[in-house]
């Protein structure tokens, strides 16, 4: 992992977490012409719930397409598969890092009851985005061997995450009302959320490696 | 140097032919510098190796010598020593194909050289 | 440096589509890998970049293993032929884009060259790759290859598409760049008689296998195409490698391969003509097909 593969995943991360700020930005304009002007600030401290909606469509769809299209580029073009795959994790990494860093300070700056909510959710967003990654690169690697099957499997997901943005976006707005409902058995979901990553990460970069180490360059 | 490469014939060769061709001729003269093997190689299209090739064999004849670090240069006495050379193989060149042309055609030693006689 | 593979094997299932293949780059010279359709010509140039893995043998450059060793990988640029389908996805990047991720990647990239060859060949970098017509892509490949600066850069099919000036265009500058540089370049094509004269050594790959590495010009100096009266052509060519034999009526024609020292004799009732390197091709590669 040095110079010119650190480049280009750096520049990958950025535009991946370009397409969350754009998604987050989407969704504040969204629910903020609905709202009263006395209402912003709550609006705003929305914020991260979108971006991290926005980071985990967008690691869905990237870690998808990064298997199809970027992989095969850069092998060919004189990537080790051992660089590919440490590229590939820490760009994923990089960009859920950013986008808690990012929710933190939102909510250290705004502080509040949905900050504090926030604040405990945090975990849980981060959780969903790592997981968003997983899935996204399963999918790719599904494709790669049975193409139809990878693509329906996505178009749910998109769905769902679609779906999910959507709730989000529509119930946000209410306040902490839904959310106080999660926080109850906040615990259990973190923890079942963490099963869950532990068990579709190490089924994504193991499966990740080994294609990369017998993957065949077409473009 | 500007004639056109054909198929039917090494290209060294001809590379070396045109060299030579140019020398009788005077477009270049003894003492004078010839093109390098990159400048021929742009010139025709081909590998430099090949130009290389056609250039060392007029280098073994004595017809072109080396000036180190400069290039090539036509050596003094090239041009009657083509000469020399031409007329030797005069006979294998242009003779031998046209006896074999007259004899497939029956036409006998005695016709041919009357045939000579009258151009 | 020397690149080097040995034993290479390449199989899918039952089809070996590398054949045992022993071969030598040499660093300074211009190679033509040539083949038909199917011999294994872009399977070869992927082994020998490490974009494909090997079913047996290694390749390495200086005694060191290519395959995942990025200082190897660092001198060579296999600069692949660009067939854009849709489930790739990569139609969707621009040329300026993929241009960019080859300076990144390549490490001695030279930026003002892929600069000026842009404007050379009026590509439009602001286009998608699936937008680009063959030749367009063919000058986009051309361009990687050629800015790569690797030592060893391996070019599948550069001139496809390409109209024959630009063709004429591309082995002037190839030419340019190899009298400055030095650098190592295999290209394979189908378009063998346009290529010969830039060729130093020609690669000739039959199904898979390595049929000959020979200097062209050598192999051009000893082939001969020997026609005639069937008898007599029989007779001159006795003892003689002899390759794709055609004949018609009491007439025959062979291509032979002279050993150093050899000769056929021209006669009254034996042509000798030189051949040319599709010519040579064509006899060695096209003979299976007459049986």
């Amino acid at each position: 992992m040095r110079g010119r593969n650190l480049r280009f995943w750096r520049r990958y991360a950025l535009e991946l977490l370009g397409i969350g700020l754009g998604a987050a930005f989407f969704c504040l304009v969204v629910s903020a012409m609905g709202a009263k002007p006395e209402a912003l600030p709550g609006v705003l401290m929305c914020t991260p719930y979108y971006l991290s909606m926005g980071c985990a469509f967008g690691l869905i769809l990237c870690c998808f397409s990064i298997h199809i299209s970027y992989l095969p580029l850069i092998l060919a073009m004189g990537s080790t598969r051992r660089e590919a795959f440490w590229g590939f994790l820490l760009c994923r990494l990089a960009v859920v890092a950013a986008a808690a860093v990012v929710s933190l300070l939102v909510w250290l700056l705004l502080p509040g009851d949905v900050a504090r909510d926030g604040l405990t959710l945090l975990p849980l967003l981060a959780l969903l985005m790592l997981l968003s990654s997983h899935l996204g690169s399963l999918m790719g690697l599904l494709y790669q061997k049975w193409k139809g099957l990878g693509i329906c499997i996505l178009a749910v997901l998109c769905g769902a995450a679609g779906a999910g943005a959507s709730v989000t976006v529509m119930t946000s707005s209410r306040g902490t009302a839904l959310l106080s409902q999660w926080m109850g058995p906040l615990g259990t979901w973190i923890a079942v959320g963490t099963v869950l990553w532990l068990l579709l990460g190490a089924a994504d970069l193991l499966l990740t490696r080994n294609t990369l180490r017998r993957r065949e360059v077409k473009l | 140097m500007k004639e056109q490469l054909t198929e039917s014939k090494s290209i060294y060769l001809q590379i070396s032919e045109m060299i030579e061709t140019d020398i009788l001729r005077g477009i270049l003269l003894e003492e004078e510098q010839v093109p390098s093997t990159n400048e021929l190689a742009r010139l025709y299209t081909i590998n430099p190796a090949t130009a290389g090739k056609g250039v060392n064999l007029l280098v073994e004849e004595g017809i072109l010598y080396k000036k180190r670090g400069i290039g090539m240069f036509v050596a003094a006495g090239a041009r009657e020593a083509i000469l020399k050379k031409r007329r030797k193989s005069f006979e294998e060149t242009h003779l031998a194909p046209l006896l074999r042309e007259a004899e497939s055609l029956g036409i006998t030693r005695e016709e041919l050289i009357a045939m000579i006689r009258e151009k | 440096m020397k690149l080097q593979c040995t034993d290479l094997v390449k199989a899918y299932g039952t089809l070996h589509a590398v054949d045992h293949i022993d071969l030598t780059l040499e660093q300074g010279k211009i190679y033509g890998l040539i083949g038909r359709n199917g011999a294994g010509k872009t399977t070869l140039l992927s082994l020998l970049t490490a974009q494909n893995p090997a079913t047996a043998g290694e390749v390495s450059l200086d005694g060191e293993p290519v395959w995942e060793n990025r200082e190897a990988l660092a001198h060579l640029c296999f600069s692949r032929e660009l067939n854009i389908s849709p489930e790739t996805g990569l139609g969707n990047l621009k040329v300026k884009e993929y241009l960019r991720i080859a300076s990144i990647y390549y490490p001695h990239w030279d930026d003002a060259m892929a600069k000026e060859l842009v404007e050379l060949f009026r590509l439009p970098v602001k286009k998608k790759l699936q937008k680009l017509s063959k030749g367009m892509l063919s000058m986009v490949t051309i361009i990687v290859a050629l800015a790569s600066k690797a030592d060893f850069t391996f070019l599948d099919e550069p001139v496809a598409g390409l109209d024959v000036v630009a063709r004429d265009q591309f082995y002037k500058l190839l030419l340019e760049e190899y009298s400055a540089t030095g650098r190592t370049f295999v290209i394979s094509t189908h378009i063998i008689e346009e290529a010969a004269d830039v060729l130093e050594e020609v690669i000739i790959l039959r199904d898979g296998k390595l049929l000959m590495t020979e200097n062209v010009q050598d192999l051009l100096d000893s082939a001969r195409y020997v026609s005639g009266k069937t008898e007599e052509v029989d007779a001159a060519v006795r003892g003689l490698e002899v390759h794709h034999a055609e004949s018609m009526g009491r007439s025959k024609g062979v291509t032979v391969l002279l050993k150093p020292g050899q000769a056929v004799e021209e006669s009254r009732d034996v042509t000798v003509q030189p051949l040319s390197l599709q010519k040579i091709f064509v006899a060695l590669c096209g003979e299976e097909e007459r049986a």
